[in-house]
Parts: structure tokens; C-alpha cells; sequence
């Protein structure tokens, strides 16, 4: 394909963009759907040509790239607007506009409430601007254009989170995801500089560009292992840990549950907040460098796996159980790439975009068919009354959890096992010969195990059991008529369920990607692997070359536990809520309730964080400083002078001309006799 | 048109002569009129300068130079004008706000609006000189006259607290000039002093090599006037309440012009003149920058009133302009230029927004709004798009230059830096929460459902603004390659190699000649 | 006259000069201030003719007419102010006249 054509995969959702902003609210729900779907639909297109172009080339062909046009230039700063695709971005370019473009069509059905009639025409520009920003962010060659689509997704996820933004909460929500960004965005920043300014004479923003000097020039940034290297890269992780929630700025995720959800779906699970995992896949041959940075990758991401999916457990809201899953799932992935699988990490993006997203959409289906009700413990029995929605969700549960066979299987085996293999010298948080590893692995095990059970928490408290709504009165934010018979769930349009479906298939079979070698698929066997090797191979990355039996027997290990705590969960929540009880007294009240509350991270960051500044800016900088120090200075200084002059006025100017004209008299007598004197 | 910039500079005060005399309702579009020609013909010159300086000798070219002229023959003061880059963007940055703010008066002033009009035009050719003075006397003549219509503006058409906020105003300012005109003298004797001639032409004064000490002195003095006039760190407090009381139009003018005059003054003058004190003192500077980004964010956060936020939030994006001069390198001090242009439209469109609120319902406190989204759509719109411009957007004109001064500033000053960097944290954070409060959350207050949206008139105004938010995001480069030779240049001379030898000879040579000087004088 | 020297003319305008200064200074009533001032203006005419004299030149006498004109315009603006001052005040005592106190 001709690699100009590259412009045209974000260039057709900016199209979206504008023609639905002019339009504006001549645009139906459905007009405006039917543009913004069919535009990510023509990148999907264009995307899936560029991957099979790649992948016909047979690894001759390296990556596609295009320049639009010069953007910046000026001193070391030379910047195209160009686009690259190479093997890893045009997976990346496939899954956001495949993915993209069914939650498109998703939402043409989803947001027919009638009270935003107005306002389709506006989810919808988002919604394309949201494509197009993220398309920049992974095409982008460079720093600064990928820096672009960065704060462009940031944009549109405060635009589309705070979509109802009569609603106070939902509009602090967005800001909330923005500022917290803002975060990770000046570390990133930092990251940046750091290593624009230790390149020299070789100062280069370009991706292929930076791989070439640092091959060539490794002394630039302190060597293997060097401090500088080790800082540049954890100050780009730190955006990364605003953008994919992770700790220390996870809060934000959460809260941004406030969008419309196909909204959570397609930014806050499937795409934008993957884009710190993706950036650091970019840069694996930077990060590849610093082992410590890498072990500082590894360790938040199982720290916050593990964090958010003991949060998981207790939330009652169907979407906050998934936003916590979200970001333990995103902790996985940086497990993955922190101990060097980068392509399991990767493969994990791929399939968890895919069942997360379903998730998230079947979670949506049964809110609209419940009207906005989003408490679990109003659902139950819903199989019954949404059999579609009911099994896709079956299906992306069986997915998330690992069930063998599934899509998340693969990815989230793959990802465990090759953190027990990986050399600890690769990731050297604590130092080159500690195990951290074995360590990692084993929160990671734990994890996997709340995965399971929170999961199926979630799946039986909605699906199985008795219908429990009707009983509150709920939809209470959108004026409902109070008529109980309305409120009956009923299984969704075909427009909602049939990317269901889609996924569905996709969660199913998402592991054919990339087959572990024990299957003994022939061509099949890791086959992203082999696609993305280019990408990866100067990383350099080593793994214990341990027995296969080790591997199989970890991996039938943690099965054996998930189908346990499947069958516990089973036990504890439907047949039997005695053993709940039981169970719930083994474990300590401080941690059930830390759970509930999220383990107070909120009230701990207002508390030592928001309200300090809030308060030292208002009552110390601008009380004291501004108004008491500076200006009392400059006023103080006034009032001397005008107090000075008004006791010099009050005895010399005494307003008499007489007084003046002696004093003139005096001065001249004066004169005249220093002039006598003088001479 | 060998006189140009002549023309362009006193033509809005001929018109101003013209406006004064006639009633209201005239005076108000012979204003726009000679504002409007005022752009019009500053817009060829931008094609008639040429960036690259073809032909031209010497490291400080300057062009469509007119005179020198003799002036005060005797004294070696000339009328002598022309235009680098940096005051080519600069000027054509002032002649494009002034016809938007008079036109954005129209609406707002009601009263003694001949005078008014007057004032704006007078401002406008105090602005004009200033920026394209080469004759340091004929600078501090344009730069006091900007002072007059300004303390005017203020104390006539302000609001309640107008007498304080202006004389405020002037008393700043004008400390800050005396002790320029005195360092101006200084270096001026000093020039006679060691070339035997008398000149106050800047060109002929970046000749002056001074001792050290003096130059120290010398820095200060001028520091200390731009310094109050960006404003910077501690010598801020004039501007809330100057933006405050100012009416919006004279708010805009304040912030989009008045402001760069300062950053442009250490541009042209403090920094080539006083090199060695120049990186003697960048630290301190940077310092006091990175301090201003963030207690400006901080104090912008906790204001109840909209535009007292603004004129804090510019006292925080000033001190990246600052930040980006004192980094020493190209990157650097073209961002910082480049956010000078920003700054100016982007804050320069937030008080003309606040103005047509206040308008509307004549009050500034954020708690009186809300919901305004759902009011008055279009004006909600604009309102985003300039706030994320103002918080530096990528894809908008403020990243362009912020990132560019951080990025160059990192390289000479990084602990000014990251602290100065964290302003993108601050800056989200106030810009996004007075956002929050007014424009989103429910539409509660009954005055505010009656709101009208933008007028014709007011989206016609905004346009430009908006227009160039978008162009000068998306497509830098032809402002860049304009200013960056002439940023090039500026550097070569704040950078030079200074020979300390020459230096102290020169010192002991030149104290004499000035005691010499003096003596002459007298 | 030529036996006059330039001594006594000198010494009559300084005499003259002096009277002046002393009404000036002392008296409370404008119009005598005025007169006083009058009276300094011809001692000064009076040394600028002597020395003209003495000289041999003529600026003196030159500068003594100037010196008669603009006491004739100080006069009619001074006595136009005490019109003014009198019709504010009802008085023309110099005491009573204290505007410019600080």
C-alpha cells in the first residue's frame, strides 16, 4: 500500500469531526452515529490494509511512513506531523479502530435517551475526536506528535466523562481524569527534556531516530544501567502511570465511570488507557537499558494489579467492579512489559481490548435495559430476560478470569510465566541478583486468583439468581416515569447487541494471535511474537530457558485455583451466604473495610495533597504573601511617604508669601555673601 | 512606502486627535476605522521583511529602518525606528488586538466615549514605538506615553476601586522607568566615553563594554523596570488589581500587549546590553520565574473572581515567557517569544470573554455562575477552546511555546524548570476548575437562564483569536522561521565571549573618561 | 551729573531695592506688597542705568525699558489677582491668603 495513505487512517475520523460539528444539531442520533461510525469503519479499513501489507511482506518491509508536513523546527527541534507503522503500531491501529468502530455502532443504539436528543451530535464529535487522537498518538514518529494524541485522548476523555455536565459530580470527575493526566503529564515532560538534552548533537524527538543513536551511542545516556537512562525512563513511566492508572494516580479511573458507557468501554477499558503500555513497547529498546526502571515498572504493575482487584471485590456498582478490573488488568499488562515480555504484555493489551470492552458494553446493555440502575444488588436473573447480552458476558467472564481455551488465557498465562522466568538481572529494581521475579509472580498469582472471584461475583449477582430490581426507586437522576411495568429489563436492539457478538468471538478466539509453543500449533504457535520481533529484538530480553514441565505445571497450578475460587464464589454467593459470613470473619475489619473504601486513597491525597494547597494558597500565598508582605511593602511605602510629606507640608508650606519670599530673600542673601566669600 | 513603519506607528495618533473631537457615536467607528487601516497596513510587513536578512551586515540587523534622524542633534539623540523578527510578530500582535478591543468596546464603554477611543488610539502608538524604537531616548519617550492613556483608561472607565488600582498602576511603572532612564544616561555617557562620539541608538550601544560592577548596576536597573512590567515574582501585586478595576477593553490591552513589552524589553535591551550580568543573574531570575509560575497557578486556584483568576494566571505564564529568555538557547528564548504571542491572544480572549459576562450580568464571581453550558452554548464553546489553549493544549497555539521554553529552559536551569513545569499541573487545575464551576454543574440562577449567547458582533471579534489559536498550533513554522534568525542574533550577543582583559583595561580607561564626561558637561 | 559716581547710584538702589524688600516681606496689605515690589524693580532699573552709564553701553538702558514693561504688565496682572483675591475674601490682607498650605 502506498504509505501516504498512512494520513488518511486519523484523517477520516477528523473528517467525522468536522462535518458532525458543522452539522452540529442538525445531526440526529442517528445521522451523527451513522458519519462517526462509518468514518472509524474507513480507518479500520485502512488499518487492517496496512497490517496485512506488513504481514505479506515477510518481515522485508520494516515499517511504513509517511510525513504530512513540517510542524516544528526550530533550534535542535525539528518535527515532522509524520506517521510510522510498524508491526507493533499497525496491531495497535487494528485493534482501536475495529474495536472503535463496533462501540461506535454500539452507541448509535445506546444513547437514545431522549434527554440528550440535543446532545448526540456532541458524544458523537467527541467520540470521532477521540479516534483521532488516539490514531496520533500510536502513529505518531515522533515524541511530540505522539505527545499530540496523549493530551488529545486526555481531552476527550474530560470532554466525553463529563458529557452530562449538569451533573456537578460527573463534571469534577472529568476534571479530576485531566488534572491527575496533567500529573503524569509533567513527569513525561520532564522524561523528555531529560532526554532530548543528554543526546547532544544527536538530539533527535523521531522514534527510529532515537533507536539508531542510542545503538550507536549508548555512552549519551549513561550506558546499560546508567542513572541517566534509569531517570529519563522513569519519568516517562510516570506519565505512563497517569494515563494507564496506575499507582500512584490510578484515582482518577474510577471516578471517570461517569461517561456514558460505551464511553468507559472504548477510552477507559479497550484503548486510551493502554497507551502507557503501548508506550513503553515503543520504547522497549530504551527501556531495555535501565533494568532498574524496568523492576520499577514490574513491581507497580503487579503492586496495582493487586490493589485494585482487593478493591474489586467489594464494590457493588457493576461499572466500578470493572474500572478497578480495568486498572488491575492494566497492571498485568505492566508486569508483562516491566519484567521484558513485552509482546505478552502486548497480546494482553489485544485481548483484554477485547473482552474488557465486551464488559464493559454487556454492562451498558443491561444498564439501558435497567434504566440507569447500576447497583448490582438490584440486578439478578437478568440471563433469563437478555440471553444475548447474558452469554456474551459469560463469555468475556470465562475470558477475563482465564479460563483455558479463552483469549485471556494465553495472554495472562503467558504473562505469569515469563515473570517467573524472567532474569532478575533484567529487572533490577532492588538490585541484579534478587529474586524479584519469583516475587512478582506470586502477587501476580494472588491476583489472578481476586480476578476470578470478583469476576464471578459480578456475573452471578447480575445474571444468575432472582430479579431484585423494582424494589428502589432508581433512574432517579433521569426523571423516569414511575411506572414499574417500563421498568422491566428486556434484551437490548440488535445495534447494541450485535458487536456483542462480535467481541464475543473475539474474546473466544483473540488467543489464536499468539499460540504458546506447548499447543505445538506449526504456524500458528506465536505468531504476534514472530510479527513483532522486529520491535523487540534489539531489547535483548532473556528468560530462564526453565523445562517445560515447569511451565505447564505453573500454569495448571493457577488453573486449578480459578476453578476453585469459581466454584467458592458459586458456593458463597448463591447456594450458601452462611459461608460468606463465616469466611468474612477470618478477615481482618480493617481490611473488608479498607476494600469498601477503597482503601482510602481519595481522602488520603485530598487530605495531604488538594486541601494543603488549597488552603496554604488562599490563606498563607495569597493572604499573607500578596496581600500582607508584598503589598503592604509597596502600600507601607506609599503611606510613609505621604506621611513624611504631610508633616514637611504642614511646618514649611505654610501657604503665606511672605513666609516664601523671606525664605527666596534669605537663600539669595545667602548666595551673595558665599559669593563674596568666595571670591 | 520607505516610511512604513513611521506611518503605521503615529497613524493611530492623528487619529486620535481626530476621535478626541468628535461626539460618541462617530468617534467610536473613526476609531475602528483608523485602527482597522493601522492593521491593514502592518500587514505588508510581514512580506516585506525578510527573515533571513539577505545582504545584511553585522549580527544585529534590523530592518526598514528609518533614520537615524537628528532629533536632539547635539546629544545624539535620533528618531531612528525599525524591526527584527521578534518586534515584526510583536507589532503585528498589538495592531491586531487594538481594532478587536475597540471594536469589542463598542458595547461596554457608554460614557465619554470619544475620550476613551482617544486613549485606545494614543496607546496604540505608545505600544507601536516602543516595539519599534531603535534610539534608546525615543524608546523611553514611547515607552512613558503608553503610561498616560493607560492610567486614564483605568481611573476613568474602571470600576470601583479604579483611583487606587491606577495611580497603583503608574507608581510601579514609572519606579521601574526612572531607574531605567537612569541607566539609559549611564550608558549613554559610557558609549561617549570610550567611542568619542555621542549616540543613543541601541545598535551603537551594544558596543559598550563596561566594567563589571556597573554592568551589574546597570542590569538591575533596567531588570528591575521589565521585571515589574512582565510582571514577574514579587513585583506582581500591581496587575490584579490594574486588571481588575481596568475596563475589559483596557484588561485585554494590558495583558496582550502591555505585559510583552517587559519580556520584550529584557529581549532587546537588558540581556545583549549586560551580557555577563545577564548570566550572572540568569539563576536568580529563573529562579524568581519558576517561583511566579507556580504561586501565580496557586493564588489564579483560590480567586472567587473570574478575572482576577486570569490576571494571576498571566503572572504564572509570564514566568514561562521568563523561564524561556533566560535559557540562553535558541529553543528556549523562540518558545518564550512564541508564548509572548500566545499569551496575548489567549489571555487577551479570556478577558474579552469574562467582558461579555459581565456585560451580561455585571458581576465577576464564579460562585454567580454555573451550568452556562446550557445557557449559552456558543459562548461555552469558545470559552474551552481558548481555556485549553491558555493550558497548552498540543494542537493549540500555548504548547508550541510552552514546551519549547521548558524544553530549552531544562538545559540551562533544570531545577527552575521542573518546579517552573509543574505550572502544567497548576495550570489545568485552576483553568479546569473555574471551568467547572462556570460553565458546567446545573443551571441554577434564573439570571443566568435569561443570558443571551454571542452576538454577531462578539463572534466576529473572537474570530481572529480563535482562528489563530488553531493556525498557530497546527502550523508554527512560519512564525518560528521569522523570529528565529533575529533570536539567533539576540543570542549571539547575550552569549559572546566577553574578553575580561579588555574588560579591565576598558574599566579603568572608561572610569576616567566618564569623570571626564561629567566634567564636560557641567 | 558727571560729578556723580557710580557709588551713590549703587548705593540709591540698593537703598531702594532694600525698602522694597522690607514692604515686601513685612507688610500685610497686597497693595502695598505690590508697590513694594514696584519699588524693588526700580532700584534694580536704577543700578542697570548707572552701570550703563559707567559702561558706556547701552544694554542697560536696553534692559531697564524692558525691565519698565514687564513692571507694567506685572502690575495690571498682579492687581487684576487682588481684584479677584478681594472679591473671594473681602479682604486684602496677606495673612488671610493661605490656599497653598500643605
Amino acid at each position: 500500500m502506498n504509505p501516504a495513505l498512512l494520513s488518511l487512517v486519523p484523517g477520516f475520523p477528523l473528517l467525522g469531526v468536522i462535518v458532525i460539528a458543522l452539522l452540529n444539531r442538525k445531526a440526529s442520533r442517528v445521522v451523527a452515529g451513522s458519519i462517526a461510525t462509518a468514518m472509524v469503519a474507513l480507518s479500520a479499513v485502512l488499518s487492517f490494509w496496512t497490517l496485512f501489507t506488513l504481514v505479506g511482506a515477510h518481515g522485508e518491509l520494516e515499517s511504513l511512513h509517511t510525513v504530512l508536513y513540517r510542524w516544528i523546527d526550530v533550534g535542535g527541534v525539528d518535527v515532522n506531523i509524520a506517521f510510522m507503522a510498524d508491526p507493533l503500531t499497525a496491531v495497535m491501529m487494528c485493534v482501536v479502530t475495529g474495536v472503535g468502530s463496533l462501540i461506535h455502532l454500539y452507541s448509535i443504539g445506546y444513547m437514545d435517551d431522549p434527554a440528550d436528543a440535543n446532545s448526540t451530535w456532541r458524544f458523537f464529535t467527541y467520540l470521532n475526536l477521540f479516534v483521532f487522537s488516539m490514531l496520533l498518538l500510536i502513529m505518531g514518529d515522533n515524541f511530540l506528535v505522539m505527545f499530540v494524541g496523549w493530551e488529545g485522548v486526555g481531552l476527550c476523555s474530560y470532554l466525553l466523562i463529563g458529557f452530562w455536565y449538569s451533573n456537578t459530580e460527573f463534571a469534577k470527575a472529568g476534571k479530576k481524569a485531566f488534572v491527575t493526566n496533567r500529573v503524569g503529564d509533567f513527569s513525561f515532560l520532564l522524561g523528555l527534556f531529560l532526554l532530548f538534552w543528554s543526546l547532544g548533537e544527536h538530539a533527535t524527538l523521531q522514534f527510529s531516530e532515537l533507536k539508531e543513536v542510542l545503538g550507536a551511542h549508548p555512552e549519551l545516556v549513561g550506558g546499560h544501567g546508567g542513572t541517566l537512562v534509569t531517570a529519563i525512563c522513569l519519568l516517562l513511566f510516570g506519565g505512563a502511570t497517569g494515563k494507564s492508572a496506575q499507582i500512584p494516580l490510578f484515582v482518577w479511573l474510577p471516578d471517570a465511570m461517569a461517561g456514558p458507557t460505551p464511553v468507559s468501554a472504548l477510552i477507559h477499558a479497550a484503548t486510551m488507557v493502554t497507551s502507557g503500555i503501548y508506550m513503553i513497547c515503543r520504547l522497549n529498546f530504551l527501556f531495555a537499558m535501565a533494568p532498574v526502571a524496568m523492576g520499577a515498572v514490574a513491581t507497580i504493575g503487579a503492586l496495582t494489579a493487586f490493589l485494585a482487584a482487593t478493591i474489586a471485590v467489594s464494590q457493588n456498582d457493576i461499572k466500578k467492579v470493572l474500572a478497578y478490573s480495568t486498572v488491575s488488568q492494566l497492571g498485568y499488562m505492566f508486569l508483562g512489559v516491566g519484567v521484558g515480555a513485552f509482546t505478552a504484555g502486548f497480546f494482553h493489551v489485544i485481548t483484554h481490548a477485547f473482552f474488557k470492552a465486551l464488559l464493559f458494553l454487556g454492562a451498558g446493555a443491561v444498564i439501558h435495559a435497567m434504566h440507569h440502575e447500576q447497583d448490582m444488588r438490584h440486578m439478578g436473573g437478568l440471563l433469563g430476560k437478555m440471553k444475548i447480552t447474558g452469554w456474551t458476558m459469560i463469555i468475556a467472564w470465562l475470558a477475563i478470569i482465564g479460563f483455558p481455551g479463552f483469549s485471556g488465557f494465553f495472554s495472562k498465562d503467558e504473562i505469569l510465566w515469563l515473570t517467573f522466568a524472567a532474569d532478575p538481572a533484567q529487572v533490577a529494581l532492588f538490585g541484579p541478583t534478587v529474586p524479584l521475579p519469583k516475587f512478582l509472580w506470586g502477587i501476580g498469582f494472588i491476583t489472578a486468583i481476586l480476578t476470578a472471584f470478583y469476576m464471578s461475583r459480578l456475573v452471578f449477582m447480575t445474571f444468575f439468581g432472582e430479579f431484585r430490581g423494582g424494589r428502589h426507586g432508581h433512574g432517579d437522576d433521569h426523571g423516569d416515569d414511575g411506572n414499574a411495568h417500563a421498568h422491566e429489563p428486556h434484551e437490548v436492539s440488535p445495534v447494541m447487541w450485535g458487536p456483542l457478538v462480535v467481541l464475543a468471538v473475539l474474546s473466544v478466539f483473540g488467543g489464536l494471535l499468539n499460540l504458546p509453543h506447548w499447543l505445538h500449533a506449526g504456524n500458528l504457535t506465536g505468531w504476534l511474537h514472530h510479527f513483532l520481533e522486529p520491535v523487540f529484538e534489539d531489547a535483548h530480553m532473556r528468560f530462564d530457558a526453565a523445562p517445560e514441565h515447569l511451565e505447564l505445571r505453573i500454569m495448571a497450578l493457577t488453573i486449578g485455583v480459578v476453578f476453585f475460587t469459581i466454584y467458592a464464589a458459586w458456593q458463597m454467593l448463591m447456594k450458601n451466604p452462611e459461608i460468606k459470613h463465616q469466611i468474612e470473619h477470618f478477615i481482618p475489619d480493617f481490611a473488608i473495610a479498607g476494600s469498601i473504601n477503597k482503601w482510602w486513597v481519595d481522602e488520603l491525597y485530598e487530605f495531604a495533597i488538594i486541601k494543603p494547597l488549597v488552603l496554604g494558597s488562599r490563606q498563607v500565598l495569597w493572604a499573607i504573601v500578596d496581600a500582607l508582605v508584598i503589598d503592604g511593602a509597596v502600600n507601607g511605602t506609599a503611606r510613609l511617604l505621604s506621611g513624611a510629606s504631610r508633616a514637611y507640608g504642614q511646618r514649611v508650606q505654610v501657604g503665606k508669601v511672605q513666609v516664601y519670599a523671606l525664605a527666596l530673600a534669605s537663600g539669595a542673601a545667602l548666595l551673595i555673601f558665599a559669593f563674596a566669600v568666595g571670591s | 512606502m520607505d516610511h512604513l513603519l513611521s506611518i503605521i506607528t503615529f497613524l493611530p495618533l492623528v487619529g486620535a486627535l481626530a476621535v478626541f473631537a468628535s461626539p460618541g457615536a462617530t468617534a467610536r467607528w473613526l476609531a475602528l476605522g483608523v485602527s482597522g487601516l493601522t492593521f491593514l497596513l502592518s500587514v505588508p510587513l510581514w512580506f516585506l521583511y525578510d527573515p533571513a536578512g539577505t545582504g545584511l551586515e553585522g549580527w544585529h540587523t534590523m530592518q526598514l529602518v528609518e533614520g537615524p534622524y537628528p532629533w536632539i542633534a547635539d546629544l545624539g539623540i535620533s528618531y531612528m525606528v525599525g524591526i527584527d523578527g521578534i518586534a515584526l510578530l510583536l507589532v503585528l500582535l498589538t495592531t491586531l488586538l487594538t481594532p478587536i478591543v475597540i471594536y469589542s468596546s463598542f458595547s461596554s464603554v457608554h460614557e465619554k466615549v470619544s475620550q476613551y477611543m482617544g486613549f485606545m488610539l494614543v496607546l496604540e502608538t505608545g505600544m507601536l514605538g516602543a516595539f519599534v524604537a531603535l534610539d534608546t531616548f525615543l524608546f523611553y519617550v514611547f515607552w512613558e506615553l503608553m503610561l498616560i492613556p493607560m492610567y486614564f483608561i483605568i481611573g476613568i472607565w474602571g470600576g470601583p476601586n479604579r483611583i487606587y488600582a491606577a495611580v497603583k498602576f503608574f507608581i510601579y511603572t514609572v519606579v521601574g522607568s526612572l531607574l531605567m532612564l537612569v541607566a539609559i544616561l549611564a550608558l549613554y555617557f559610557f558609549h561617549h566615553a570610550q567611542q568619542g562620539f555621542w549616540s543613543a541608538s541601541i545598535l551603537d550601544l551594544y558596543h559598550v563594554v563596561l566594567p563589571y560592577r556597573t554592568e551589574f548596576w546597570l542590569f538591575i536597573a533596567f531588570a528591575l523596570a521589565f521585571a515589574i512590567k512582565v510582571p514577574m515574582f514579587p513585583v506582581h501585586t500591581w496587575l490584579p488589581d490594574a486588571h481588575v478595576q481596568a475596563p475589559t477593553g483596557g484588561s485585554v490591552i494590558l495583558a496582550g500587549v502591555l505585559l510583552k513589552l517587559g519580556t520584550f524589553g529584557f529581549l532587546r535591551y537588558a540581556m545583549p546590553l549586560f551580557p555577563q550580568a545577564t548570566h550572572e543573574l540568569g539563576p536568580v531570575i529563573a529562579g524568581l520565574a519558576a517561583i511566579g509560575i507556580v504561586y501565580g497557578a496557586l493564588v489564579a486556584m483560590v480567586q472567587d473572581d473570574i478575572k482576577k483568576l486570569v490576571a494571576y494566571s498571566s503572572v504564572s505564564h509570564m514566568g514561562v515567557v521568563m523561564l524561556g529568555l533566560f535559557s540562553f538557547n535558541t529553543e528556549g528564548v523562540s518558545g518564550s517569544v512564541y508564548q509572548m504571542l500566545n499569551h496575548g491572544l489567549s489571555t487577551g480572549a479570556l478577558f474579552l470573554l469574562v467582558g461579555i459576562i459581565y456585560e451580561r450580568r455585571h458581576t465577576r464571581l464564579i460562585a454567580e455562575y454555573g451550568g452556562l453550558a446550557t445557557a449559552v452554548p456558543k459562548f461555552s464553546v469558545v470559552m474551552l477552546i481558548v481555556t485549553f489553549s491558555s493550558i497548552g493544549l498540543p494542537g493549540l497555539n500555548g504548547f508550541i511555546g510552552e514546551a519549547l521554553s521548558l524544553l530549552g529552559s531544562f538545559h540551562a536551569h533544570p531545577v527552575a524548570t521542573v518546579v517552573g513545569t509543574s505550572g502544567v499541573i497548576f495550570g489545568a487545575v485552576y483553568m479546569l476548575w473555574m471551568v467547572q464551576r462556570v460553565i458546567f454543574g446545573p443551571l441554577t440562577n434564573q439570571a443566568n437562564k435569561e443570558l443571551t449567547d454571542l452576538t454577531g458582533r462578539e463572534i466576529l471579534y473572537l474570530a481572529p483569536i480563535l482562528a489563530l489559536i488553531f493556525v498557530m498550533g497546527l502550523a508554527p513554522r512560519p512564525f518560528l522561521q521569522v523570529m528565529e534568525p533575529s533570536v539567533d542574533r539576540v543570542l549571539q550577543q547575550v552569549n559572546r565571549e566577553v574578553d575580561l582583559l579588555a574588560v579591565t583595561e576598558s574599566a579603568a580607561h572608561s572610569g576616567d573618561a566618564v569623570r571626564g564626561a561629567h566634567g564636560g558637561e557641567r | 551729573m558727571d560729578q556723580v559716581g557710580l557709588y551713590p547710584v549703587l548705593f540709591t538702589s540698593a537703598l531702594l531695592f532694600g525698602l522694597g524688600v522690607t514692604g515686601v516681606l513685612t507688610r500685610r496689605n497686597v497693595l502695598i506688597v505690590l508697590m513694594s515690589i514696584e519699588l524693588m524693580l526700580n532700584g534694580v532699573n536704577l543700578a542697570f542705568v548707572g552701570f550703563a552709564r559707567h559702561l558706556g553701553q547701552v544694554d542697560g538702558h536696553a534692559f531697564a525699558i524692558f525691565v519698565m514693561a514687564v513692571a507694567a504688565a506685572e502690575a495690571a496682572v498682579g492687581l487684576a489677582l487682588v481684584l479677584l483675591l478681594f472679591r473671594h475674601k473681602t479682604s486684602v490682607d496677606l495673612e488671610t491668603f493661605d490656599l497653598l498650605r500643605g
